[in-house]
């Protein structure tokens, strides 16, 4: 099997930061002199327009792509450190070269972010000079401060890869203590590096977050648009809900698409060794991305609110206005999501020995989890005509409409979560037998607990059709926080329980069915889509806006498109964005190759 | 290896496809291009500026995503199936009489302070329609009084009436300025032209101070936009202020004001936005 950690140790430190600095360089360069040429030949304007697609779906398409490896380029790190952290705490060196396997991705990954964002610079730029000049005058300090971060991103990242080996040295070979303090010393620098680089990495999507935000929930600014306050402008309504649902976002990404990435070399393994060794890793990557999947809702419920604050009308056109049938799409990605990686947990049972022992509750979990998304994606408001409404007797279906209210799906993405969260309790208890004396005592306080939170989640949903919104609206902070608790409680005994468990038999990796990896790649793809869906929302939230009740969108072509249109641009981004991924996965493999190649000549 | 390739591949597409036609099949809204909504509401018919209105309520003017026409559970927003017949009534309550005359007024009043009345068991969530991001002009909104007047009772609202904003119009205003502006210049340079050099002062008061032969200008950079005010300088009987006379203001300020002076003075009289005395 091709042992990516093996290559590149010829690569010095120096020589791989030289590389670096030198491509971002060659891009701000060409971005420069592109800009300089333009001003040249174009005269002023307000619009401009681009051929074929127009300038609408020409920004979209390069935003989103962008936003796609930005994504990827974030998300990945964060996947790296945390692998790296547990190679380091269990000195498995699996971990390790596994981190260090996706890291190599991201000198590629990187440039093509980079490239994207000097083509959306470009574009904006460009096509939208009057947006692009009042954006400017609000926000040209916090370019040389982007600029800064994209800098010392690349400087990290690169030093992050090229030192792994050297700073890492013979930490994972050497048995002896005193060896490894010392290579310790030198473990955890490079885990700090790779720390730094995610911090750089968050402080980079904060920024660009406040310009994005700012055009949603502005703030800082009077009613014509003139700056008040800098800071107010950064941190408006929904900047710091952005920022966190976008940072869980992106873990869920990465950890998702490295788990597609091994559920491709599973399909594609020649040999047992390899399934095993790809098994492994995809269970790995769903495993993270499932961590950060669970808070999610939670964070896109707090934006959710935060956009209600801000502006009521907005918040009503979101869930209740044109926007509400998006939220049925959004619900059936996310229903996928739980239902792929549930299932995945279901069918990994099957290779532990004793995991045959919890089959039977994956019945009334999976009727859990159909009702719960069937439910979360009823529809409440339907468009219709006045005639249309009056035949109806409202604008709700007088059955089914009864389900499409917050109060029925917040409780049934609490309910949701929690299933999802008892699979994963069960998947780690599949190969163990608890030893402890009070294990009897200690799984009827788990299984109350679950109960009681569940018991909880449901109460507060059918009380919530009869209090007054504002009530309402409340109780979800306390469903919320019920889960957690479960969740954090039941763990923390759980771990206390089957210490020194009696163990059933060794997980045999590789014995999975190909559909298990299917489910992988599902979870990957329906992560990008969601991603797109959720940045057109964003986006066409201003609607007939380009900063939200501060500068129209006074071009002539400008409207919200239907949600048709938006899933097929979508869906070719979604398709650009797979392509371009193999791409690079493809030559990071055929790099290895070409140097063991090489070296074995 | 290229035979399970492909079939992965097949897989991506099927589940893009899937997402495409789902998104595809669920009713499928849009909102007009913005350029459609300039309609020349002054030829209209009666019944054509009802319709007109009730497009707006069920798209532009946003008015659906809270209230409902027939729904007697109506929750969010007052149902609005007949409420041509209850404006009457809601101006005669308790609380409106004297502030309001009659059912047009009331609604009025309902779409340019929402607050100001609230039916009962509803909260105050609803937005002036005149404003930003809703921003209604003043004859589209006199297009939804028509409509909401046609719901239950009788349409007297047409294109060509005038309805009484008196206690919104600054506000409105300054909500039909709206869009950003370049403001170039320097308003203390401004402020030294107005003052010292163009003595602008000696005709035109400001903050209580100056002359009274031309309109005060203590309020004008609330009001007003930046083309406005180069125009009234360069050429000022292009637009004479009401109860003031022509040829007052001299013309020579175009042979006299360089583009930088006028960017300076349009710039500081843009600063200027207080209460006129």
């Amino acid at each position: 099997m091709k042992d990516v950690t093996e290559v590149d140790s010829g690569q010095s430190v120096l020589g791989g930061l030289k590389k670096g600095l030198v491509k971002i360089a060659l891009i701000f360069a060409a971005l420069y002199l592109a800009v300089h040429f333009l001003n040249r030949v174009v005269s002023p304007a307000d619009y401009r327009a681009f051929p074929v697609i127009g300038s609408r779906v020409a920004a979209w398409i390069v935003a989103q792509l962008h936003l796609y490896f930005a994504a990827f380029v974030l998300g990945v790190p964060i996947f790296a450190v945390i692998t790296e952290i547990v190679a380091w705490k269990t000195k498995d060196e699996r971990y390790d070269k596994l981190a260090h396997e996706f890291t190599k991705l991201l000198s590629l990954a990187f440039t093509i972010t980079a490239i994207f964002g000097a083509f959306l610079f470009l574009g904006l730029y460009f096509l939208y000079p009057k947006f692009f000049a009042f954006m400017g005058k609000i926000f040209k300090p916090t370019y040389f401060v982007y600029v800064s971060l994209i800098l010392g991103e690349v400087i990290y990242a690169y030093l992050y890869y090229y030192s792994w080996n050297f700073l890492t040295g013979n930490y994972f070979k050497r048995s002896a203590i005193s060896d490894q303090q010392s290579a310790t010393h030198h473990k955890s620098l490079h885990i700090m590096i790779g720390v730094l680089l995610n911090v750089w990495g968050t402080l980079m999507m904060f920024t660009a977050d406040a310009w994005v935000t700012f055009m949603m929930s502005p703030a800082g600014v009077d009613e014509f648009g003139r700056l008040q306050n800098m800071w107010k402008a950064v941190n408006n309504y929904t900047w710091m809900p952005v920022n966190i649902h976008r940072l869980l976002g992106n873990v869920a990404f990465g950890g998702f698409v490295a788990g597609a990435y091994a559920a491709v070399k599973f399909l594609l393994a020649k040999t047992e060794e390899e399934k095993a060794h790809y098994d492994w890793m995809g269970y790995t990557g769903n495993f993270v991305g499932i961590c950060a999947m669970i808070p999610l809702p939670f964070a896109g419920y707090y934006l959710a609110r935060e956009v209600y604050a801000f502006n009521q009308t907005m918040g009503v056109t979101m869930m209740g206005g044109i926007f509400s049938w998006l939220f049925i799409i959004q619900a059936v990605l996310i229903g996928v999501i739980f239902l792929s990686a549930n299932y995945y947990f279901w069918i990994g049972m099957s290779r532990i020995s004793g995991g045959e022992r919890f089959a039977k509750h994956q019945i009334w979990m999976l009727a859990v989890l159909v009702l719960g998304v069937a439910i979360w994606m009823t529809p409440h408001n339907m468009p219709m005509t006045s005639k249309e409404m009056i035949r109806t007797g409202g604008a709700f279906h007088p059955l089914v409409g009864v389900f499409g209210v917050m109060s029925a799906k917040n409780s049934v993405v609490n309910l949701i979560i929690l299933t999802t969260f008892v699979s994963w309790l069960l998947y780690r208890r599949a190969d163990k037998i608890e030893m402890a004396g009070w294990s009897k005592k200690g799984k009827m306080v788990q299984s109350a607990i679950l109960g009681l939170a569940a018991a909880v989640v449901i109460f507060l949903g059918v009380y919530g059709y009869y209090v007054p919104a504002a009530v309402r609206i409340g109780f979800s902070v306390y469903q919320v926080l019920s889960v957690l608790f479960a969740m954090v409680s039941v763990t923390t005994i759980d771990i206390f329980l089957f210490r020194n468990a009696k163990r059933l038999g060794d997980i045999q990796w590789g014995k999975m069915p190909a559909r298990s990896q299917y489910a992988l790649i599902l979870l990957a793809v329906t992560i990008i889509l969601l991603m797109g869906l959720m940045g057109y929302l964003r986006s066409g939230l201003r609607e007939s806006w380009h900063v939200y009740a501060v500068m129209r969108d006074t071009h002539p072509g400008a409207f919200t498109p239907t949600l048709g249109f938006a899933c097929n641009v979508i869906a070719t981004t979604a398709l650009a964005f797979i392509a371009l991924l193999v791409f690079i996965f493809w030559l990071g493999e055929e790099k290895v190759s070409g140097k063991q190649g090489a070296s074995s000549e | 290896m290229n035979k399970a390739f492909s079939k992965i591949v097949l897989f991506v597409f099927v589940a893009i496809a899937l997402f495409v036609y789902l998104g595809n099949s669920v009713p499928q809204v849009s909102t007009e291009q913005a350029g459609a909504g300039n309609l020349d509401y002054s030829k209209m018919s009666q019944d054509e500026f009802v319709k007109a209105g009730e497009k707006i309520v069920m798209g532009k003017g946003t008015c659906y995503i809270c209230h409902t026409i027939g729904d007697h559970n109506a929750t969010r927003a007052p149902d609005l199936n007949n409420v041509g017949a209850r404006i009457e009534a809601r101006a005669q309550e308790p609380e409106n009489r004297g502030r309001l005359k009659n059912g047009v007024d009331y609604l009025v009043e309902s779409l340019h302070e929402p607050s100001a009345y609230v039916v009962k068991d509803f909260s105050p969530i609803m937005p002036k329609i005149f404003k930003p991001p809703i921003a209604l002009s003043r004859m589209e909104i006199k297009a939804v009084i028509a409509f909401l007047q046609s719901r239950g009772g009788k349409v007297t609202v047409t294109p060509q009436t005038v309805l009484d904003t008196s206690r919104w119009d600054t506000e409105i205003a300054r909500a039909e300025k709206g869009e950003v502006e370049e403001i170039k210049g320097h308003p203390q340079l401004g402020a030294e032209l107005f003052f010292n050099q163009m003595k602008c002062v000696a005709c035109h008061k400001v903050n209580g101070s100056g002359g009274v032969l031309g309109p005060d200008l203590t309020a004008i950079g609330a009001i007003n936009t930046v083309d406005y005010l180069k125009d009234s300088i360069l050429d000022p009987n292009k637009v004479v202020v009401k109860g003031y006379k022509p040829n007052v203001m001299p013309r020579f300020f175009k042979n006299h004001l360089s583009d930088a002076d006028l960017d300076n003075l349009v710039a500081f009289l843009m600063t200027l936005k207080g209460e006129t005395h």
